[in-house]
Order: structure tokens, then sequence, then C-alpha cells
């Protein structure tokens, strides 16, 4: 009988389970986007192309099209031409950058004829793609230099265009591909760094208004922070029970004395004595590692001065690099501002709809807060109002729920892959749903700075549905060859 | 594994008390419809 491995691999099924939540999805969103561009005063005739909900029908009609035939091409061809679709992406980001005109101060549009596509969108399935070829690649070892080097730059090397093109939330999507370099080898300590850069930042933005001493109140907690952090690494990474106990025992007996000192009421400048118990820490670490000459207290010390040059240079990155807009936003964010009438007025606006929208909600098409158009961008990047006004708590939360059930089924459907490109490609999927997911609904519940990137099947627009589409469905053409064990 | 999975779920139960705590602080919930 005439049989070869091509039959086998392929008589794999599609993940329908996976294709049910996609419909649901795009069901539901386009609900949402036809509640939000409802417009009460002049509805528009049916099946008008100028109607936002009519032309998004347009945009679900050929995503479908789209899906299918990603499911009916073979498997193999993402995998070998992975590179080219790469070099072709990185060619049409430059394009965009040179000739795209500027809409709403963005620069990411190729316009061609009627149609406007933002090839940033397309971008992430790309280097997903690109990710996941590198990898496969023989005897690949993510912790060479050369590797992370080269798995870095083409990361980075995208999000470098898109952050020209105006898109820096785009970009950031990108950096969300970390993720997938954490579950292929990267160290988690390296994870840990960047988070502890990001507590550092939001601290010391946060509490820079007080002084106390030396430093601001953020930066006080900041040093503090420094100081437990480096305990936890020592801990981890040498596991000296007798290390840790000094670098905690040090600071703390120095508090214990200048607190004893200022009972007698002597000042004590509190800001002073942090530096000087994180300087007893340094010079600690430095007498271990010449003592027992290991690297890892080199790593821990090179963490502990990172994190303080870090620290000491987050005010002037917050005033000096960032933009205008992009201060005020991180502001509005962490609760130091309101200025509900700029730049606070977007979240501000979204939160009263959302909460105008109580237990169960006003009814499809009866949010007077979305309809009258209080919430700007409602169909796009805050389309989550519109849900959480006309379904209320109950329909946020099956919402919710169903994104919730949708990565993990995405994380199942990637640890079963038996390929490494698959697995990895899976990832990349993973990680850039769930990054859009925490920053979009993060963003309109006002935990997250305003960063406008599209709730994943829900925002209006073509470029991302199409580009979401294509980033799920090749995933799931890969998972229905993966060979059967 | 299990990190993951812990991580996701206290994530998105923030997620959702958040959206919870809006529409209680706006103070509608369960008393608006």
């Amino acid at each position: 009988m005439y049989f070869n491995s091509r039959e086998i691999t392929d008589k794999g099924q599609v993940d329908w389970l996976t294709v049910l939540m996609y419909v649901v999805f795009l069901i539901l969103g386009w609900l949402s986007v036809y509640a939000a561009s409802y417009d009460i005063e002049n509805a528009v005739s049916w099946f008008d192309l100028s109607d936002r909900a009519t032309m998004q029908l347009v945009w679900i009609g050929t995503s479908l099209m789209l899906a299918f035939a990603l499911l009916k091409i073979d498997a193999g061809f993402y995998e070998t031409y992975a590179f080219v679709f790469y070099l072709i992406g990185i060619f049409l980001l430059i394009v965009t950058y040179l000739v795209a005109p500027e809409i709403n101060g963005s620069r990411s549009w190729l316009v061609l004829g009627p149609v406007r596509l933002q090839p940033a969108e397309f971008m992430k399935f790309i280097i997903a793609l690109a990710l996941a070829k590198v990898f496969s690649l023989y005897d690949f070892r993510l912790m060479q230099w050369k590797n992370l080097i080269l798995t870095l730059s083409i990361i980075l090397f995208p999000a470098f265009w898109v952050v020209l093109q105006s898109e820096t939330g785009t970009a950031l999507v990108y950096l969300s591909f970390l993720l997938v370099l954490y579950r292929e080898g990267l160290p988690g300590g390296i994870l840990f760094v960047l988070l502890a850069a990001i507590v550092y930042f939001v601290l010391g933005i946060k509490f820079s208004d007080t002084q106390v001493g030396l430093f601001s109140l953020g930066e006080f907690i900041t040093l503090i922070l420094i100081i437990l952090f480096t305990a936890v690494l020592v801990r981890n990474y040498v596991k000296r029970k007798k290390d840790v106990f000094v670098i905690l025992g040090m600071p703390a007996s120095l508090f214990l004395i200048a607190f004893v000192v200022s009972l007698f009421g002597t000042t004590i400048n509190w800001g002073f004595m942090a530096l000087v118990a994180l300087v007893s820490v340094v010079v600690y670490l430095l007498f271990l590692f010449f003592l027992y000459r290991k690297r890892e207290y080199m790593y821990i010390l090179v963490f502990v001065i990172g994190s303080f040059v870090f620290l000491e240079s987050t005010e002037y990155v917050f005033n000096d690099v960032l933009q205008p807009h992009q201060r005020i936003r991180i502001e509005v964010a962490l609760g130091m501002k309101q200025d509900l009438q700029g730049a606070g007025y977007h979240v501000g606006q979204s939160k009263i709809a959302i909460g105008s929208g109580g237990f169960s909600g006003k009814g499809f098409l009866n949010g007077t807060q979305t309809k009258l158009k209080y919430v700007p961008e409602q169909d796009t990047d805050f389309i989550f109002c519109t849900i959480g006004e006309e379904a209320g708590f109950v329909g946020s939360s099956i919402v919710l729920i169903l994104y919730l059930c949708f990565i993990l089924r995405l994380i199942y459907l990637a640890e079963r892959q038996t390929t490494t490109f698959g697995r990895v490609y899976g990832y990349g999927v993973v990680s850039v749903f769930l990054f859009h997911l925490m920053i979009n609904i993060g963003m309109v519940v006002g935990m997250m700075p305003v960063i406008g990137i599209p709730l994943p099947f829900f925002s209006y627009g073509g470029s991302s549905l199409w580009g979401f589409t294509l980033l799920l469905f090749i995933f799931l053409r890969l998972d229905k060859s993966r060979r059967k064990e | 594994m299990k990190i993951v999975l812990l991580f996701l779920i206290i994530n998105f139960s923030i997620y959702l008390c958040n959206v919870f705590y809006i529409q209680y602080n706006e103070g509608y919930l369960f008393y608006f419809n």
C-alpha cells in the first residue's frame, strides 16, 4: 500500500474548539462595533459601506476567507518562507515610514487606493514565524551570545521602525515576544530584572514629590526594595543562608540604630541612611566575591549597581526622553493627575461608561454614555467600554473568562506541538494575544497608561482583524499537521 | 507551567475585580437597573 509520512501528518484535525471561540469572538465583536458606532439620531440604511458596522462585516467576511485559505496551505510553506516573509515585512515597514501620509499623528498606514493597510499589524505573525524558524535551526541554543543577539535583533529591528512611525504601542507588542524566549530557555533572572526595572520606574515616578532626606520617597522605597531583591537573588543563586542574613541584617540594624538615635531628638537623614545601607551591601558583596571568587556574586553586584543607576536615571528618562503626551498618560494611570478635561478624559469617560453599566448592563444599544459619543475611540481601542456599559458586569466577566479560556487553550496547543517551530510560534501567538488583552482592558479600566492597541477580534479595523486571523490560523494549521505520538 | 497558570488566573481575576470595583464605585451596581 502506498504510504508516506505526509499522509499521516495531514490526518490531524483542526482544533475546532479554538475555531469556535474565534467565531464567537467575531460575533460578539461585531455586535459591539455595531453598538458602539450606532448613531441614534441618523441611523443609516442597512448595508451602507460608509457605516462602520457594515464595513466591519466586510472585514469579518474577508477574514473568514483568509482563515479558510490559511488552513488549506501546506504547513511546510510557513516554515520554508519564514525569512522571506520577514524580509518583505521589514521592507514594507521601511517603505511605509518613507511614503506614508500622517494620519492621526502616526505614519503607519500604507494607502493603496481605497484600502489602507498597517504593515506593523502584520509584522506580529511575521516576527513569530521568524523567531520559530531561528529556534528550529540545527543545534540552536539561545544562551550563546551570537544566537541571543540574532534573536533580539529579529524582535528589536522591526520595533525600531515601528517607533519611527509613531506607533509606540505596537512596538511594545513586539517586546512581548520576550515571553517566548523565557519558554525557550532565557533564564528567569533576566525576566526578574526587567520586572524589577518596571517596579523601580513606577515607584520612582509615583512617589517623586515627597522628600525623605537625600532622596525622594519613591527613591527611598526603591533603595529598600533593591536590598530586598538582592537578598532574594543571593538566596536563589548562591544558596548561602548566612549571606542572606547579613544582607538583610546590616541595613536593619543600621535603621534600628538610627531610629534609637532619633528618639533622643537628633534629626536623621533617612535617605542618606538608605544609601549607606545599600553601599554596605555592595561592599559586603564585593568582599564575598573576592573571598569565594564565585561569578554569581559579581552578577548580583552588577544588578545592585545597575538598579541604582537605573533608579537615578528614571527621572531624566521620564522628563526628557518620553514625549509630553506619554508622560501625562503615565501620570494619569498612576493616579498622580486626574486631568479629566485633557489626557485623563479618555479613561475618565470610559470608567463612567463601564460604571454606569451596573450588574447586568443597560441592554443592547441602550448605552447612553457610548451612544452619545462621550467615550473617544469607542469602537476601536475603547470598545471594552461598550461591553461594560451595555452588558454590565455579567457581560464583561463573560468576555474576560472567554479570553482566559482562549489563552489557556492556546498554551495547551503550543505545549502539545511536536516541533520546536510549532511550539515557538505557538508561544509567540500566546504572548501577542495576552499582551493585547492585558494592555487594552487595563487601559480601559484605568490600570494601565493609555497605549493605543486594539482588543483582539473586537476592535473595529481591517488590518488588526486580518493580523490576528493570520496569527491564529497559521498556528492552527501548524497544529493540524503536527506528528502524532 | 503551574506558575504560568497561576499568573494568568490571578491576573484575570485582578481585571475582573477592577471592572467590579469601577461599577461598584460609580454607585450603580445592583440598584441601577
